[in-house]
């Protein structure tokens, strides 16, 4: 595998993990433990876990002295965050428009609801351009190198 | 200039033209109606809809392609993914500011009018209009005159 795609692996795994324990404890917060939806939403704490994302360029490093980016990369990198982007617009535009279908011109959302926005958007982001670029070079291709 | 730039330069006089619009229907409601100026600024952005519409539908209308001729090479594909790219950057960075900036100024408790949150998605649209067509504008000068 080369850099860009095990930078990718390693983003879809820690998304996936995150998005799981998350969806895990909400569940056994509100269907086990019996807490009210607004406290068991706390489970979502466990997106956190996708601050690891930050060290994937690190724990990734390009190795000095061999080239390791070439067209075919820039072309591929390209693809996938224009997919990237275009399905998080889509996603955007839809979360910002549903809360003034659903409670009208003269309701309010809390402020909470932005930053879930905005939280989910980078997320969303994330995980298309893994998926994309894993696709795209293939899942476990070893002919990339 | 070729298709792509005249596209660019008629999306950036409609944007133009629907921002003096904009103000001029803002300064008119605050003076007849005493609407105060962000409301008088969000009823004119409204009304600017249509050119901003006809901003992204037109341009490829009134520039057709013309059969029978290249109209397009690899340097204008990658000129025009270039400036997506940018456009859905800047709108992305546009909703993120956006965003923190009303989490750090209302403070996460609060809550903001629904309306507003379509209102960040106008906008959005208008930042990614201009960033592609600036964009365009700006690679396609750097060309020369082997842009023809």
């Amino acid at each position: 595998m080369n850099r860009l795609q095990k930078m990718a692996r390693f983003n879809l795994i820690v998304i996936l993990i995150s998005l799981s324990l998350s969806a895990i404890a909400v569940g056994v917060l509100h269907f086990i433990v019996r807490q009210p939806i607004q406290r068991a939403l706390g489970g979502f704490g466990f997106i956190g876990i996708c601050g690891l994302l930050g060290f994937s360029p690190l724990l990734y490093k390009k190795t000095p002295g061999t080239v390791s980016f070439d067209e075919r990369d820039l072309l591929i990198q390209r693809k996938t965050s224009l997919r990237a982007y275009s399905i998080f617009w889509f996603l955007f535009v839809l979360a910002a428009m549903a809360p003034f279908f659903v409670l009208g011109p003269d309701g309010a959302v809390s402020v909470k609801y932005l930053a879930a926005m905005v939280f989910g958007g980078m997320i969303i982001v994330m995980l298309v351009q893994s998926i994309v670029t894993l696709e795209e070079y293939g899942w476990r291709n070893k002919d990339n190198e | 200039m070729n298709r792509m730039q005249r596209i660019a330069w008629c999306q950036l006089g409609f944007v133009a033209a629907a921002a003096i619009f904009s103000v001029i229907a803002m300064a008119f409601f605050v003076r007849k109606y005493d609407y105060s100026a962000p409301e008088a600024w969000w009823l004119a952005a409204g009304y600017a809809v249509p050119l901003l519409i006809l901003a992204v539908i037109a341009p490829p209308v009134i520039f057709r392609k013309r059969r029978g001729r290249v109209d397009c090479d690899e340097r204008d594909l990658m000129i025009d993914c270039t400036a997506a790219r940018i456009a859905f950057g800047a709108a992305f960075v546009f909703f993120i500011g956006v965003c923190v900036t009303t989490w750090i100024a209302v403070g996460v408790d609060s809550m903001i009018p629904a309306v507003w949150l379509t209102r960040i998605v106008y906008i959005g649209w208008v930042t990614a209009v201009i960033a592609h067509a600036l964009t365009t504008v700006v690679f396609y000068s750097r060309g020369g005159l082997a842009n023809e």
